[in-house]
């Protein structure tokens, strides 16, 4: 996965699809509380599979939603900037990001139920798309909307077109919700915890129609999921999230077999491993702290096996530590702290 | 041999007429038979809708079998009623899914932990605090939480609060439903780690129901897969992970992704066709065929039941039968799946 010199060239020269700088977000008013997510930085390049990993209330879905535009009301976004094929969508108004949304950017959510309308059938849901997006007809619109069932892997998807959403089953549903993300051609595809909610044997239906998308289509994901086997099994790069901050971001192969951040070695030692059946598994000690009580040095420091003195109570840099990765561990960045990865490698 | 259940079939009604005549069913459990002995786990797992929360509601006898027997150390309770049922109550507890649903928010701590006791009398009102403290020391919480409410603790909390009140009567069997799978990552491997510590210090069994293969990998000394209100195959945890032979079986595992690149990678996919059948309308002859990568033409008409092939593994498809039936199918290629 390390890019040799020549690769590094061309990718360096190649403007990433998605680039989130230095995002800030605040919860303003009476409740006030700054950083729920802070100073988060990444990239998403052309076709490439970004996973988004962390405990809940971490900040995954809020940065996916700041991408969207569709941040809850209450929320606002302090500082950085989101450019997607170098616009800065921070700066977009209402109109222009429902251009987007849909649009070059789609959208998958874990509930399809609570993104699919249940009085529409599903032929004119996703047909809606591409009459908001392209000003189709409904009957072209319609006609697209059936190939596009078929894309995701829906049989009869003529006669499906009629159907309405409580009559699918959930990975029937989550298929709709793929083929209206897909309807427009995104170049980038948002996916929150889209398989969470389905069975394995649905998910590794989904997943694989999710990576012949990819080929076909040239699309980039950025997967949010706490699944490090859908990390592994998918993704080619690995954002970890940790109250609110990036705490490592690294091509996936890194991450499993070194870790450059304590919190990432301690997710990947907390799930079980074939061949370690019945033997303790290492458990992270107390929870994500909420926005307002996060500790004033390293955020995961009440949390850290590896914690010392001094160096851990000041608040940590994102800092690169190879071209295609970075940590916010001071220990780790200066070569203070070697972490093991718990899978061989 | 604590817990063994024979037979077991439990229909629910889907559909009634206006006089309340049950005018379509679903077979949620349909001929299960499943042994727990001492001190051991065994794992149930399967998609959802095969009828494994069914199947641990009968155990615990939250449901009354339709038909089949449930023995608790060696007592038949499958129709036990009134005190009876309440002694065995006692022998064997049941953990919830959601901790958060299985804790009343307007008793404090200690008094859900403490009220089996209560309620079974081994214990008077004012004994309460005290043996509610004791039994969060065993699950490692703080005993001052005895005085707290429900909602002032995480949901991690609560599933070992919920541990606690299974615990207090000393049962000979542990009945968890999905005791995870609501869980955070990191909150999961605590539970997890409980849940194997108290079996070592206590030799309590347990039956563990999960759809979450790792998970009931990691903690099962035997594993029975669940399809359809069947189980198909059972064995040994590490056998039925390592060499699973029901092509169910196989076809669950391969979609279990694993969490190392280099062995995901190389790992070969069986995709399954389509998804669960209807359960009230299950396929004739053998239920899984509809989506069976290695369907035989006998599949449709005949329903394999679940034999003993080996010393201590059982399958149930028409491909494994026991040596002595060999002749009669073929065995497919090795290719083929
Ligand atoms: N609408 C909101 N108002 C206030 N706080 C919020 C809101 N949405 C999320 N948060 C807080 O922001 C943090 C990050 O949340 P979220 O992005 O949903 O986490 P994740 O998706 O990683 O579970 C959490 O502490 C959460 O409580
Ligand atoms: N109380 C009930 N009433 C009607 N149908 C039920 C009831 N409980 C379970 N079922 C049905 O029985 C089958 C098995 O369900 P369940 O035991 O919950 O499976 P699992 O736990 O494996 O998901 C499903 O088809 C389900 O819809
Ligand atoms: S800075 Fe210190 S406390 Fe923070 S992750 Fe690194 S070692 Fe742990
Ligand atoms: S009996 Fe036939 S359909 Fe059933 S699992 Fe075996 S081969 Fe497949
Ligand atoms: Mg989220
Ligand atoms: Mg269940």
């Amino acid at each position: 996965m390390t890019a040799g010199p020549g690769q590094r060239s061309d990718a360096g020269a190649a403007e990433p699809l998605l680039a989130v700088k230095g995002l800030t977000i605040d919860l303003p008013g009476g409740a006030r509380q700054r950083g729920l997510v802070e100073d988060v930085t990444f990239e998403v390049r052309k076709g490439q599979a970004v996973a988004l990993i962390g405990e809940s209330g971490c900040g995954k879905s809020l940065t996916s939603m700041a991408i969207l535009g569709l941040l809850p009301a209450a929320v606002r976004v302090a500082a950085g900037s989101i450019h997607f094929d170098g616009v800065d969508l921070l700066t977009c108004n209402r109109k222009q990001l429902r251009k987007v949304r849909g649009g070059p950017v789609g959208m998958v959510f874990q509930e399809p139920m609570s993104s699919l309308n249940p009085t529409m059938t599903v032929g004119d849901q996703i047909a809606e798309v591409r009459r908001l997006h392209l000003g189709e007809r409904r009957s072209v619109a319609l006609k697209e909307a059936s190939k596009l069932l078929s894309r995701v892997g829906i049989p009869n998807a003529d006669r499906r077109l009629g159907s309405y959403p409580h009559e699918m089953s959930g990975g029937m549903q989550q298929r709709v919700m793929i083929a209206a993300a897909i309807a427009c051609d995104p170049k980038l595809l948002i996916a929150d915890e889209p398989t969470t909610a389905l069975d394995v044997t649905i998910q590794a239906e989904i997943l694989e129609l999710l990576r012949d998308l990819r080929r076909d289509l040239d699309l980039a994901v950025l997967l949010v999921t706490h699944d490090l086997g859908v990390v592994a099994d998918f993704c080619d790069d690995v954002v970890v999230m940790y109250a609110g901050h990036i705490a490592e971001r690294t091509p996936v192969d890194r991450l499993f077999y070194e870790p450059q951040h304590p919190y990432s070695s301690a997710l990947l030692a907390a799930v079980p491993q074939a061949g370690r059946a019945r033997t303790s598994l290492t458990v992270i000690p107390g929870r994500v702290p909420s926005a307002g009580h996060f500790p004033g040095g390293c955020r995961f420091e009440p949390r850290c096996a590896h914690s010392v003195e001094d160096v851990c109570r000041r608040p940590q840099a994102d800092t690169a530590i190879a071209d295609d990765r970075r940590t916010r561990c001071g220990r780790v960045a200066s070569g203070d702290l070697i972490l093991k990865g718990t899978v061989r490698g | 041999m604590v817990l063994r259940v024979r037979g077991l079939t439990k229909s629910f009604p889907l559909r009634r007429s206006l006089l309340g005549r049950t005018l379509e069913s679903v077979r949620a459990v349909d001929g299960v038979d499943l042994e727990v002995r001492a001190g051991t786990t065994v794992g149930i797992v399967g998609e959802s809708g095969s009828g494994k929360t069914t199947v641990g509601r009968l155990m615990a006898r939250l449901l009354k079998p339709d038909q089949g027997t449930v023995e608790v150390e060696g007592k038949d309770v499958s129709r036990a009623r009134g005190s009876e049922l309440k002694e065995m109550r006692s022998r064997l507890q049941v953990i919830f899914q959601d901790p958060y649903g299985a804790l009343d928010p307007t008793k404090t701590i200690g008094h859900a932990i403490a009220e089996p006791l209560l309620v079974h009398g081994k214990i008077g009102r004012g004994e309460m605090r005290e043996r509610a403290a004791q039994l969060l020391g065993r699950v490692t919480l703080d005993p001052a939480f005895v005085d707290r409410y429900p909602d002032e603790l995480s949901g991690g909390q609560r599933q070992r609060v919920c541990i606690a009140r299974a615990l207090a009567l000393s049962p000979s069997v542990l009945v968890a439903d999905e005791p995870t799978s609501a869980l955070d990552l990191s909150t999961r491997s605590e539970i997890l780690n409980l849940l194997l510590s108290i079996q070592e210090d206590t030799g309590q069994a347990m039956v563990l129901v999960s759809h979450d293969f790792a998970t009931v990998r990691h903690l099962s000394h035997r594993i029975a897969v669940m399809y359809l209100g069947r189980i198909v195959e059972e064995g040994p945890a590490e056998q039925i992970a390592t060499h699973p032979l029901h092509p169910y079986t196989k076809a669950l595992l391969s979609a279990v992704p694993v969490p190392d690149p280099d062995v995901q990678r190389s790992r070969r996919r069986t995709v399954l066709s389509g998804e669960l059948p209807d359960p009230a309308n299950p396929p004739s002859g053998c239920r899984f065929r509809t989506r069976c990568p290695v369907v035989q033409d006998a599949c449709a008409s005949q329903d394999p039941p679940l034999l003993q092939i080996g010393e201590d593994h059982r399958v149930a498809c028409i491909l494994h039968q026991p040596p002595q039936d060999d002749a009669a199918v073929n065995e497919p290629q090795e290719t083929a799946r």
